[in-house]
């Protein structure tokens, strides 16, 4: 009997041990309404081999006076510069709009997203066509050649772009519908699928739109991305984490029977708060140098800094003696996250996982490294 | 061979050149603005000076603040009050009025959301009771008005991406009358025509506000839409007098619009102004504006509105910043480098003779404070309360300035304790000084009492940001006492505080501090000792306030800093066992990872850097200060020719025309760094450097001479005395700029070129380094 039971073990444990990993697509979320990258963020992908992004295109909110669907905070200057990883575009619509629309206003809604993301992708391969026509026109040191004839950059640029097209493999909806919008929602997201006949639909899946599945709904879309994360305003201090916790977590992933196929999205930023005494002072957005400057500001745990001397940042002046705490998940907490989402839901190695979101403070804050271990996890 | 000498000779030439051109660039290098170094202590306020802030005297034009008055919109919230009933909170009606977002308040009532967007706001709770639609109808025409004349809005339009796709319906602006017209409630009625006067006012129609303003502002003075629309009013006047006096009514009836009073006030027409004042308290605004950016002397106006407005406070205003063009005439030259004030005016003869007009400023300025104080010494028994303690506070500041400490003291000890706020922040300040000129400055109980009176000033810099400069101010002072006392620590300490203070913010985001900016005022002021003691304050455990304060943001954690500087003091004073003895004790890595020595200390300092052409240098020479000392002090001992030859190198090389002069110095030349700018030049420093080494090679020559003395080799004979000609050389020109300096002292090369070329010519050396040009130096 007790051999049985030493087999039985072993082969749990063997079991666990041994599972395949997988290869998943590496990708981050860019959410910003500037997308122009430089030569700092070409090796941060570089580094972190990420293959793919969400870039958010625009949002979509409801204009009360026009009493119509608008876009808002279209993104601007669509230069990724030597970066080319595959792009799906996504658009934020806010509850309201699927809630206020008629159905002719979501028909035409989805008309016009299908016809505005067009529109980007063109800008995007303008972008590129340019980068391409320089250096084809202005080669390395032209300046020092010669013979060196300029060809026309306009013609040059032209065939450049003619090569390429707008093609996108995917289009992700981002929206935090509810059960009363949900049958809008739905329609319009069946509306958008007509306009990308070649491309996939996803949606963005919220936790309690996983858990709570049957009020829900599950969106008629080719794939969902699970946003494994809660997040709050940073100035609420009543929240004790506002980016969310694992064991939040595991309280909304509490079964493995959700009927889409899911892509993963992870948390991936911080800030740092000041406190004097235990006063709240103000936020530092940009902590970074800050933090490197073990004169002014000394470590006094993993993520607690004490100013060593008085200093203005913006409109507040901080006092030698003041704390600054730095709020971010832990890296122990993003792991136990992972494990919590392989539990439950399939992954495999078309499965995009994406953090949210691409800028370079939040990934010196954790590391290439650590980042990259994040995806070999899965 | 013969191109490599030429080539030397080339390359000390261009460094000649470089010279001048780095002090050419600290000319016009680096520079704060005037009013960046201007000093101020004096401070104090009465309560109504708020408005006034953009008026104190500044270098620029109006003084920057971080702060605006809010009092004009608490009034207006007021009346919003008072008409909708007790249960209204003022606050709550800022929070609507001037805290949300035109965009927010539509949105909110068009999705019929406004109880819920502005949960528990009292103003919305009473705006949405059915018999105040009026009043609801009116906020929503001024919050969509604003958008008439800033479309800024989050809405873009589907057909367009990019710029200029802003989408946003605009508030209807076509039957103005009707809106005023249809109103019943006569506050309504009122605000419609304001809006309305205002929007026409920027529609460019000068009728319709003065009628519009005749029509419903005349009769009902009572709310503060009054003084905004007079000004609107006003603006639309052609008559500049009027428009003047117009502009002053509103000056004195509201805070918001006094900063555009004054940038719209018409000058030099002060008596057709006054003319058409009704009385006294009018006539003592008019010339109070008139004063309020005069950067001159101004004792006539203060004692022009003395006479009709004892009490008010634009006189307070004026004596105060009558103090401060004083603190600037005199303070500024006394306690910064750049030696002016940092206002000058038109046809001072600066450069003619600076001196004497400087002395001839000083009289006349000290003449002047005592005018002054004279005035306010023979008012200040008629005055009463905040005024008194005011003018009292002021008087003593003038004695500071005078440097009469007792009389300060005699009036600072008059300010009661009832006195407000800022008046106590002075009286702190006016403290310190006192301590700082009759106490003992050493000790500990005074040192801490010193730290009091700082903090209470600190404490307040949140709420004021022009603060930093009483801080700038006081701390400039209070080193220069401390400098007195010879204590060069705490006065090194306390300028760098200063410093810190001086642009209101640390340069933290711009530049990192790195170790020069430590010990940058230390390298021109410290002796070893001197080092010694700051070593043991930065390693003190239990810091006394005082200490701990002086320290914060000025002293660095890393010890290192300070023993390298002691060892370079200690160097330059060829005490070489103190320098070995103290590089010996830091970490072995230190010059491989801190400030530009990686860069700077890499060459072999045995070869003379004179010698080599650029391809021959090497730059990979691991340089430690220790080790290079430590072998000094062995050549030393073992006296050869051929020891003290490479010690003449070594010297050679440690002076500024040398590739290790960054043992010596942390600067090549000074002028070129921020250091050099804020605490001054160093040259005087460093021509002292070594006996002089630094720019005159002495020492370097005197190894050399020793070296031929010794020497039986031909070959190394050659090189000592083709070294003692360059040494002759390099310290003839390194004091003699000038032609007309060469013409009557010129350049004679000495016995040692000769034998060169005529003993030593056929040494190896002599092959190498003979040229024409050198040879032409022998006559």
């Amino acid at each position: 009997m007790k051999n049985i039971i030493f087999i039985l073990l072993f082969v749990v444990l063997n079991g666990a041990t041994c599972e395949k990993e997988h290869e998943v697509i590496r990708s981050f979320c860019y959410w910003k309404t500037d997308l122009n990258f430089e030569n700092q963020d070409d090796s941060l992908i570089k580094d972190l081999k990420v293959q793919h992004m969400y870039v958010r295109f625009f949002d979509v909110d409801w204009n009360p006076y026009a009493k119509e669907p608008l876009p808002v905070a279209t993104v601007r200057n669509t230069s990724l510069n030597e970066s080319n990883p595959e792009i799906t575009p996504s658009i934020f619509i806010t509850n309201e709009v699927v809630l206020q629309a008629n159905k002719k206003q979501l028909d035409s809604l989805a008309v016009r997203i299908a016809k505005r993301v067009e529109q980007i992708g063109v800008n995007i391969n303008e972008a590129k066509a340019d980068k391409i026509a320089n250096a084809i026109v202005y080669p390395k040191d032209y300046y020092k050649q010669e013979n060196y004839k300029r060809i026309n950059y306009d013609s040059v640029k032209s065939i450049e772009l003619a090569k390429l097209k707008v093609d996108f493999k995917e289009v992700l909806i981002d929206c935090d519908w509810s059960e009363k919008s949900k049958d809008n929602y739905f329609y319009l997201l069946k509306q958008i699928k007509k306009g990308f006949p070649n491309a996939q639909i996803s949606s963005t899946i919220r936790l309690w739109q996983y858990k709570y599945a049957s009020k829900a709904g599950i969106p008629p879309v080719d794939k969902g991305l699970l946003m494994c994360y809660n997040l709050e305003k940073p100035d609420d201090f009543s929240t004790k984490n506002s980016i969310g916790t694992s064991e939040e977590l595991a309280q909304y992933i509490t079964h493995d029977q959700y009927k889409l196929k899911l892509d993963i999205a992870l948390p991936l930023y911080s800030w740092a708060v000041v406190f004097r005494g235990n006063q709240f002072k103000g936020i530092l957005s940009d902590y970074d140098q800050l933090r490197n400057d073990s004169i002014k500001l000394k470590k006094v745990s993993n993520t607690k800094y004490v100013l060593q001397d008085d200093i203005l940042v913006g409109q507040t002046y901080l006092r030698n003696g003041d704390e600054i705490r730095i709020e971010k998940i832990s890296e122990e907490e993003l792991e136990k996250m992972i494990s919590i989402v392989k539990s439950k839901i399939k992954i495999d190695n078309q499965t995009k996982v994406t953090f949210f979101s691409f800028d370079k403070k939040y990934i010196n804050d954790y590391g290439t490294q650590n980042i990259s271990n994040y995806y070999e996890s899965f | 061979m013969e191109p490599k000498t030429y080539l030397t000779i080339m390359r000390v030439f261009s460094s000649l050149l470089l010279v001048f051109s780095i002090q050419v660039s600290f000319a016009c290098g680096w520079s704060v603005s005037p009013e960046t170094s201007r000093l101020a202590l004096f401070k104090a306020q009465r309560e109504g000076f708020f408005k006034l802030t953009p008026f104190y005297y500044s270098a620029d034009y109006y003084y920057s603040t971080n702060t605006v008055s809010g009092v004009d919109q608490e009034l207006n919230c007021l009346e919003w009050k008072k008409k909708l009933g007790n249960t209204v909170d003022p606050k709550d009606v800022h929070t609507i009025l001037y805290e949300t977002d035109g965009e927010v308040f539509e949105t909110a009532y068009e999705n019929k959301t406004l109880k819920k967007a502005f949960e528990k706001n009292t103003f919305i709770e009473a705006l949405l009771l059915s018999k105040n639609k009026a009043f609801l109808n009116y906020i929503l025409f001024a919050k969509k008005l604003e958008y008439n004349s800033n479309t800024d809005v989050k809405w873009e339009s589907w057909n367009q991406i990019g710029y200029n796709s802003k989408d946003h319906k605009l508030a209807e602006t076509g039957d103005f009358e009707k809106k005023i017209k249809s109103a019943k409630d006569a506050f309504l009625k009122q605000r419609y025509a304001f809006l309305i006067l205002r929007y026409s006012f920027y529609a460019q129609d000068k009728n319709e506000v003065i009628r519009l303003y005749d029509t419903y502002f005349t009769e009902n003075k009572n709310t503060i839409l009054e003084p905004w629309a007079l000004y609107y009013k006003a603006l639309c006047i052609e008559d500049f007098p009027l428009q003047n006096y117009l502009l002053s009514k509103v000056f004195a009836t509201c805070e918001e619009k006094s900063f555009a009073v004054l940038q719209h006030y018409n000058w030099k027409l002060t008596e057709q102004t006054l003319a058409l004042a009704q009385n006294d308290e009018e006539r003592s605004v008019i010339l109070s504006i008139e004063s309020f950016r005069n950067p001159a002397p101004d004792l006539k106006t203060i004692e022009e509105v003395y006479k009709i407005s004892p009490n008010s406070i634009n006189l307070s205003f004026l004596i105060g910043r009558e103090i401060n063009k004083i603190e600037d005439w005199i303070f500024t030259p006394q306690y910064t480098n750049d030696g002016s004030p940092s206002v000058v005016f038109e046809g001072t003869d600066w450069y003619g003779n600076y001196a004497k007009a400087k002395k001839e400023n000083f009289n006349k300025d000290i003449l002047y404070l005592r005018e002054l104080e004279y005035f306010l010494i023979s008012i200040r028994e008629q005055t009463s309360g905040e005024q008194k303690e005011y003018i009292t506070a002021a008087i003593a500041q003038l004695c500071f300035i005078d440097d009469d400490i007792d009389s300060g003291k005699k009036y600072t000890n008059m300010i009661s304790d009832k006195a407000n706020a800022s008046i106590q922040m002075q009286k702190n300040i006016q403290l310190a000084l006192v301590s700082l000129k009759q106490d003992d400055l050493k000790s500990e109980k005074i040192q801490n009492q010193l730290f009091k009176y700082f903090d209470s000033v600190e404490n307040l810099v949140e709420t004021d940001n022009g603060l930093f400069k009483n801080l700038y101010s006081l701390y400039r002072i209070a080193s220069a006492d401390f400098s007195k006392q010879g204590d060069r620590v705490t006065t090194g300490l306390l300028m760098m505080k200063s410093d810190l203070k001086s642009e209101g913010e640390y340069s933290y985001y711009g530049s990192n501090p790195y170790l020069y900016s430590y010990i940058g005022y230390f390298d021109r002021t410290a002796t070893v000792e001197d080092v010694d003691r700051l070593i043991a304050l930065q390693q003190k455990k239990n810091k006394t306030p005082f200490e701990k304060y002086i320290c914060s943001g000025t002293i660095s954690l890393n010890i290192n800093y300070y023993k390298d500087l002691k060892g370079t003091i200690a160097f330059r004073n060829n005490n070489l066992e103190l320098a070995y003895e103290t590089f010996a004790s830091m970490p072995k890595d230190f010059w491989d990872k801190n400030y530009a020595y990686k860069d700077y200390l890499n060459e072999n300092p045995f070869t003379p850097k004179i010698l080599q052409n650029d391809k021959e240098r090497k730059f990979d020479y691991h340089f430690n200060k220790a080790d290079f000392i430590a072998k000094l002090i062995q050549l030393k001992k073992q006296n050869t020719a051929t020891s003290n030859l490479q010690l003449a190198h070594a010297y050679f090389n440690v002076s500024y025309l040398g590739n290790s002069w960054m043992m010596v110095a942390y600067d090549w030349t000074s002028g070129e760094s921020y250091v050099d700018y804020v605490y001054g030049d160093n040259s005087e420093n460093e021509k002292a450097y070594q006996k002089g080494n630094y720019y005159s090679l002495t020492m370097a020559k005197m190894y050399y001479e020793k070296a031929l003395k010794m020497s039986k080799n031909n070959n190394e004979k050659a090189m000592a005395s083709l070294m003692i000609f360059e040494c002759n050389y390099y310290s003839h020109y390194a004091n003699i700029i000038s032609a007309e300096e060469e013409a009557r002292n010129p350049f004679k090369a000495g016995q040692e070129l000769v034998n060169f070329y005529s003993v030593y010519k056929t040494t190896p050396n002599f092959r190498k380094y003979n040229c024409p040009l050198l040879k032409a130096f022998i006559n």
